[in-house]
């Protein structure tokens, strides 16, 4: 442990320049991921040439700031329009989206940021002091621990949908089988592509939530031609909010928990990570039932789980020069454009630099909630705004944010055609977040298999890998225990 | 009323933030490349904006004849992949180029189906110089002769190409193997297992040939992506993986490298030997970096965007950044560019039917 | 047919719906592509596994209605599939107006449309005051395009309209 190293690169994070800068990145990062579409990727790829000129220190620090306020980002229009402005704020549009319906926005805004900052900030713990630590776990997850993990993950469908369970498998299915259409890297195939080139690219998993949650949410205010939050009236206050997410700090460890360990292991992304700690843990809690209707719980887990994956998410980075998403791929370049060089041989003389960044990744949650506590109660506002004006500014931004994804008009049109099938789904009760898992976590499950057949010559990895063993049995006892419980009780 | 009150501040303030934006945006732009290519439209006012934000920003000292006063506006460069050396390079690149041409530069990414998306598109932009492509091969070559792709990549009006990154073979530290030649003496023994970054890819292309040429035999599994190949490695799901060898450097200590598939060694691995060297003799499909235009692009202009890239190149800044990075430079003209991309061509064309994509 | 249509809500429809579309996905595989037996296995799988649920949804969605209508004294129908909406007039001119929308912005590009689409929809909901309608719906548009277009750099849609008449 590089004590040294540490405490000199504190005093030089603690300096007013640079935790201004940790603040305006912060800011920055969460203005990005608010807007649909874009996220930390492009607030980062931004930066890359604005700071060749700047020094060092802020650069990192910069970056942190807009890291993490990106990932946070994406929970305010999940929220406060039922958009996600990322992926890793999906599932927080299930319990988000109807509180502020309630006229709770501020209360679900507040818990989003505090549960987002001590997730962010247990993560970028293990990030400082741990990261050599759980890189080594990282190897242990190869290919066929990776798709036992996405089978976990696709287990919870089951978990989720108990009432509607034959509903909800035949929309995981659905959401498995667009993961299927497009390139395949493992038979070089496109497949399902009908000649489409388009297709090939497949159906992405952000074009898909648009139109299965905010066009189809938004046709829903148009029909009943009214604004976002029902009573016309705001309640509740960010401070209440953020109080109530420490109160529920078993469900902050839990969900932290999570997204740290699908943020440092391969495979499983901040997208799957945040439905699969929204289900698991929705499932955990006695009020069970009310999920889905604007409990805070639900804002709370996923939004903690998030953050959690963005420090642990550059330990492969950083470890291995091997980064797991394309924000990470970013975030290296970043990185060794400043002189942080990756790789194994990182650890073993590291630049203060780096311990730099890495407390700006501690600091900068603390930044969000000074920006975000105080500042969000105005954003708030949107909800009761006249129906007439923010109905089609949804669909607009809608729109932007699908078009902005990959440049393509085709996806914006898909995410208008799911908009509607999203409509009818939810009229007739079909889980959606059965559908999301299938879809990302599809090509996760495939692939993996595919590999592991090969390599292994057969399903003899199930029990021969110890990990892969574990895993199978959580998942078994997750799918049986409910019916368990139930006949014991009868 | 009270509410239309309220809304007509918002819509006050969001103007004056507007207007404020839009000022700091432009200014903002002129040291940096931010700046929207193509959004033409209909509305005057946000046309005379952008307008002002490229004058000020253009305005190179170079003035070749007969590319007229190119540049003269922003110019897009399209990145096919959005991780690794592929696309940082063309970041990193960027500043230095912008200065050399003195027009904004924006990198858009357009990713997808193995680089085809972006290479379609390519094909059919406008070939005025405002759209460039920053291209690696074999990785289009491939998709090109694999794929029902609408592009021919040799149709492309090349410019200039700065990089060639050999691959390399590499094993997990801690293997049985520690030469070459143990490992192709393992492989005439065992069944072993080779990482590759997709089915039809250049990795994979690149074991083909290597295995053909040496008459070994191992499977070849993909991966989605070399560094998910290089992690398979070190992990332990895969015995060994021909990578790129920026990659392979930067993994050293994690893995062995066995070899350089080509002639020579590497500045940056000194220590490892060349397959020429050891006495092996095959194709190898080295990756090459550089930029080329829509067919129809003037040699004017090629011209000029080729002396740009050449001095860019020599800023200390990047050179430095390219040694860092384990970068080698290698720079080619316009027609060794193209001759080397016909090359592997032609190699990939020979082993067309051995790789079975339907 | 009628027997049929009673049990037909909404729910069955989707059902179906969805299992269409997974059967379109199933036919191009096995007959139309005939992607080979590894690039399939997966998919059967997906495919067996959504056919089985789909069929014992229908099934006991239907079992569940007679049930209800055993309980009901067999009085009340189904909730017919106009049911479904809150107001049908009111889907069908939105969701029109949104792929309108769409269509215009490929001919006249993004700034033009969106603050035709605010417009229109603001005007048929008779938004009390127009002076503040027009101008918040030109202003908010304008600071998306400022927004994504120049400051964050992403090409928006022109419009092919434009390009005709250059």
């Amino acid at each position: 442990m590089d004590f040294a190293g540490i405490l000199t690169a504190f005093f030089a994070s603690v300096t007013p320049m640079s935790l201004g800068v940790v603040l305006l990145g912060t800011f920055l990062g969460i203005v990005v991921g608010a807007l649909p579409g874009l996220g930390p990727t492009i607030g980062i790829a931004l930066l890359i040439p604005i700071s060749y000129g700047m020094n060092t220190t802020n650069a990192l620090l910069l970056m942190a700031g807009i890291y993490t306020g990106g990932v946070y980002g994406g929970s305010i229009t999940a929220i406060l329009l039922g958009i996600p402005g990322t992926t890793n704020s999906t599932a927080t549009i299930l319990d988000g989206f109807p509180m502020a319906q309630q006229g709770r926005s501020m209360d679900a805004l507040g818990a989003s940021t505090m549960a987002s900052a001590v997730g962010g900030f247990i993560a970028a713990l293990c990030l400082m002091f741990f990261t050599p630590l759980v890189s080594r776990i990282v190897l242990y997850f190869g290919t066929a621990e990776q798709f036992m993990l996405a089978i976990f993950g696709l287990s919870v469908i089951a978990v989720a949908s108990r009432d509607t369970l034959l509903k909800g498998i035949l929309g995981g299915c659905f959401g498995l089988a667009l993961a299927m259409v497009g390139y395949d890297p493992i038979t070089g195939l496109d497949r399902f592509t009908f000649g489409s080139i388009q297709l090939a690219d497949g159906i992405s998993f952000m074009v898909v939530i648009m139109g299965l949650f905010g066009i189809s949410q938004t046709i829903s205010l148009a029909e009943e031609s009214r604004s976002v939050s029902k009573t016309q009236k705001l309640s509740g206050s960010t401070l209440n909010g953020a109080r109530i997410t420490l109160k529920n700090w078993k469900i902050l460890l839990k969900a932290s928990a999570m997204g740290a360990f699908f943020g440092a292991v391969p495979g499983v992304e901040g997208g799957a990570a945040n439905m699969i700690a929204y289900t698991s843990i929705a499932n955990g809690e006695p009020d069970k039932d009310t999920f889905g209707t604007g409990n805070i719980k639900g804002v709370i887990a996923p939004e903690a789980a998030n953050n959690a994956t963005v420090g642990t998410a550059l330990i492969p980075t950083l470890a291995f020069g091997i980064p797991g998403s394309t924000v990470c791929a970013v975030v290296m370049g970043l990185l060794t454009m400043q002189g942080i060089d990756v790789g194994p041989k990182l650890f073993a003389a590291p630049p203060t630099s780096l311990y730099v960044f890495f407390w700006g990744m501690l600091f900068t949650n603390f930044a969000l909630v000074i920006i975000a506590l105080p500042l969000l109660r105005y954003f708030a506002k949107v909800t009761i705004l006249p129906y007439q004006i923010l109905v089609p500014n949804i669909i607009v931004l809608s729109v932007l944010g699908t078009y902005s994804l990959r440049y393509s008009f085709w996806d914006v049109f898909i995410a208008g055609v799911f908009g509607i099938v999203g409509y009818f789904l939810r009229r007739a009760n079909f889980p959606m977040v059965t559908i999301v898992l299938g879809l990302v976590l599809g090509s996760l499950a495939e692939s993996n298999l595919s590999r592991s057949l090969m390599i292994n010559k057969g399903w003899s990895f199930l029990y021969k890998k110890p990990i892969c063993l574990v895993l199978l049995i959580i998942t078994c006892l997750i799918i049986i225990l409910p019916y368990v419980k139930k006949d014991n009780r009868t | 009323m009270r509410k239309t009150r309220n809304l007509l501040a918002l819509a006050a303030i969001a103007a004056l933030g507007l207007s404020a934006c839009g000022q700091s945006a432009q200014t903002a732009t002129t040291a940096a490349a931010t700046t929207a290519a193509a959004a033409e439209t209909t509305t005057a006012a946000a046309e005379t904006t952008a307008a002002a934000a490229e004058t000020t920003a253009s305005g190179g000292t170079d003035s070749a004849d007969d590319a007229g006063d190119y540049p003269n506006g922003n110019i897009r460069i399209v990145s096919h992949s959005n991780v690794g050396s592929n696309d940082l390079y063309i970041r990193a690149l960027q500043p230095y180029l912008q200065q050399e041409l003195g027009a904004n530069i924006v990198i858009e990414n357009v990713t997808g189906a193995a680089g085809r998306l972006a290479a379609n598109e390519m094909w059919t932009s406008d070939p005025d110089g405002y759209n460039l492509f920053s291209m690696t091969i074999p990785l289009i070559t491939a998709s090109d002769i694999l794929y029902d792709a609408d592009y021919d990549v040799m149709g492309f009006e090349y410019i200039y190409s700065f990089d060639n990154t050999p691959y390399c073979l590499v094993v997990k530290s801690g293997s049985p193997y520690t030469t070459f030649d143990e490992l192709l003496e393992g492989a005439k023994t065992k069944e072993l297992t080779n990482g590759t970054s997709g089915v039809g890819g250049s990795m994979h292309l690149q074991s083909m040939v290597m295995k053909d040429a040496l008459g070994i035999d191992y499977t070849d599994v993909p991966f989605d992506g070399s560094s998910n190949a290089v992690l398979g490695v070190m992990s332990g799901d895969v015995d060994l993986c021909i990578c790129p060898a920026d990659v392979g450097a930067t993994n050293e200590g994690e893995v062995t490298i066995l070899a350089i598939l080509g002639t020579d060694r590497v500045p940056y691995l000194p220590d490892v030997p060349s397959t020429h060297e050891l006495g092996y003799d095959f194709t190898t499909l080295d990756s090459v970096r550089g930029i080329v235009a829509p067919p129809g692009t003037p040699k004017a202009i090629c011209d000029k965007i080729a002396g740009a890239l050449e001095r860019a190149i020599q800023y200390p800044e990047f050179q430095e950044w390219l040694s860092k990075n384990s970068f080698v430079l290698e720079e080619r003209n316009s027609e060794e560019y193209k001759a080397v991309s016909q090359s592997i061509y032609d190699a990939i064309y020979q082993l067309k039917d051995m790789v079975s994509v339907e | 047919m009628d027997k049929i249509k009673k049990y037909l809500n909404v729910e069955i429809v989707m059902t179906i719906v969805l299992l269409l579309f997974i059967g379109v996905m199933a036919i191009d595989g096995f007959f139309v592509s005939r992607y080979s037996s590894s690039a399939m296995a997966f998919p059967k799988f997906v495919f067996a596994v959504a056919a089985v649920s789909g069929i014992a949804e229908i099934v006991r969605n239907i079992k569940a209605q007679k049930a209800r209508q055993k309980e009901k004294s067999g009085e009340s129908e189904e909730e017919p599939i106009s049911g479904v909406f809150h107001d049908k007039k009111k889907f069908f001119v939105f969701t029109a107006m949104i792929f309108a929308y769409l269509i215009l912005m490929l001919l006249t590009g993004f700034v033009v449309s969106s603050i035709v689409f605010c417009l229109a929809y603001g005007f048929r909901e008779k938004f009390p005051n127009p002076v503040v309608l027009v101008i918040t719906s030109v202003v908010i548009v304008l600071l998306w395009y400022f927004l994504f277009g120049s400051v964050l750099n992403v090409r928006l849609p022109a419009g092919m309209l434009a390009k005709i008449v250059q």
